[in-house]
């Protein structure tokens, strides 16, 4: 199991917390480096297990950031050597996937995953996990976080948390660019958009931030209902799972909430703990494919940056 | 053990910076071809961050163990 990625990332925090700017490969590369054995160590003592009880390492393959990326799959090569245990290579938005279904018990749910490197709208089929929606360019997660940058929001705990706050205090629905192509959507033309009329809007007194706040998520998020709804349509699905850092966003599950009940369908979503990046979700695909036979050969234990949902051949599931 | 946890990292060609891994006896040996020295520094002083870790991961959990490693293969029975 692979635990020691959970604490990597709330203490990856401290990395950015205080600054104006995101995750930084470099500085988060360096910040796992320095923890992360420790990690591993605490996670071993804290679940009681000597390494002749763990039955697989799994460790993230991508999609994600290369330097960080790497420093983890480093360890895990290590630690498979050390130990003679088999090694895992899992696709990041799997994880989440399969932490979503184990927690929620959707069996086999359209799923949106929303993060700030990702937004898809997924379902399995045909042992795929296939995307039937995506964004053409920044991810939700993205767009809200620079747009939380534009208006100096805090990053303390988090920007998409400050801007779901601020939003419950907004009254006024300002017109932002709405764009569904189809079963995709792209958001850099939202963030266009405020980057260059915000200043002017908030000078004006047109509007506050709390309105602009509000007016980014009621657009942002019923593009995502939209897209996820016709996927559901399509399939004949009556089950949506919402995963991913944003998933933990109350409006967003309010709103695909309201899309499921009327169409007789059950939303399902999780909590802060397994919506966020985590290592168990890791772990938890992990252990899906190593019961299905599953093995990451050595010589093909890189990792990748690009790594589609859709690579995966879904064995463990029927 | 080391070279084998970090050859996946040295394995993609990466344009400018070339690296190959061997090992000789208990020595790890690194062969850098680069053109430019400003890719080179960056290069190498990367990887050193990442063996620094190998090693550090090396010394922390132990010995690899005495048998020849067998994939999937359980150590206890």
């Amino acid at each position: 199991m692979t635990t020691w990625s959970r604490g990597a990332c709330r203490a990856a925090e401290k990395v950015t917390k205080g600054q104006d700017v995101g995750f930084l490969p470099g500085d988060t590369a360096r910040h796992h480096r320095a923890v992360i054995l420790d990690l591993l160590q605490e996670a071993l003592t804290e679940a009681g297990l000597t390494s002749q009880e763990i039955d697989c390492i799994a460790y993230t393959k991508g999609p994600g950031m290369g330097a960080p990326l790497v420093s983890v799959a480093v360890v895990a090569r290590t630690v498979a050597q050390l130990w003679n245990k088999p090694l895992l290579g899992v696709n990041h938005c799997i994880g989440h996937i399969e932490m979503g279904r184990l927690i929620t018990g959707a069996t086999s749910p359209t799923v949106l995953y929303v993060s700030g490197g990702n937004t898809q709208v997924i379902a399995y089929s045909e042992r795929r996990y296939r995307i039937f929606g995506e964004t053409i360019d920044i991810a939700v997660g993205n767009c809200l976080d620079r747009f939380a940058r534009v208006l100096k929001i805090s990053n303390d705990p988090s920007p998409g948390y400050n801007i779901e706050q601020m939003a419950k205090r907004g009254k006024k629905l300002v017109e932002l660019p709405y764009t569904v192509k189809g079963m995709d959507v792209s958001f850099s033309g939202i963030l266009s958009f405020i980057e260059d009329a915000a200043q002017r809007m908030l000078a004006t007194g047109e509007c506050t931030p709390e309105d602009l706040c509000f007016s980014l998520q009621e657009t942002v998020f019923a593009m995502l209902v939209e897209i996820t709804e016709r996927a559901m349509a399509h399939c004949g699905s009556q089950e949506a799972l919402i995963v991913g850092g944003v998933g933990c966003n109350l409006r967003l599950q309010e709103m695909m909430e309201t899309m499921c009940q009327e169409r007789g369908a059950r939303l399902f979503a999780t909590d802060e703990r397994f919506c966020i990046d985590n290592g168990a979700m890791i772990a938890q695909a992990g252990w899906e494919m190593f019961r299905a036979g599953h093995r990451t050969p050595l010589s093909d234990s890189g990792i990748t940056q690009r790594y589609r949902t859709d690579e995966v051949e879904v064995t463990w599931r029927d | 053990m080391a070279r084998r946890s970090l050859a996946p990292y040295v394995q993609r060609p990466r344009g400018l910076v070339q690296k190959e891994l061997s090992v000789n006896g208990s020595a790890l040996a690194i062969r850098w071809t680069a053109e430019d020295p400003v890719f080179f520094r960056i290069s190498v002083n990367a990887f050193l961050d990442q063996l620094s870790l190998v090693m550090r991961n090396i010394r922390g959990f132990g010995s690899p163990p005495m048998r020849s490693l067998g994939r999937g293969k359980r150590t206890d029975t």
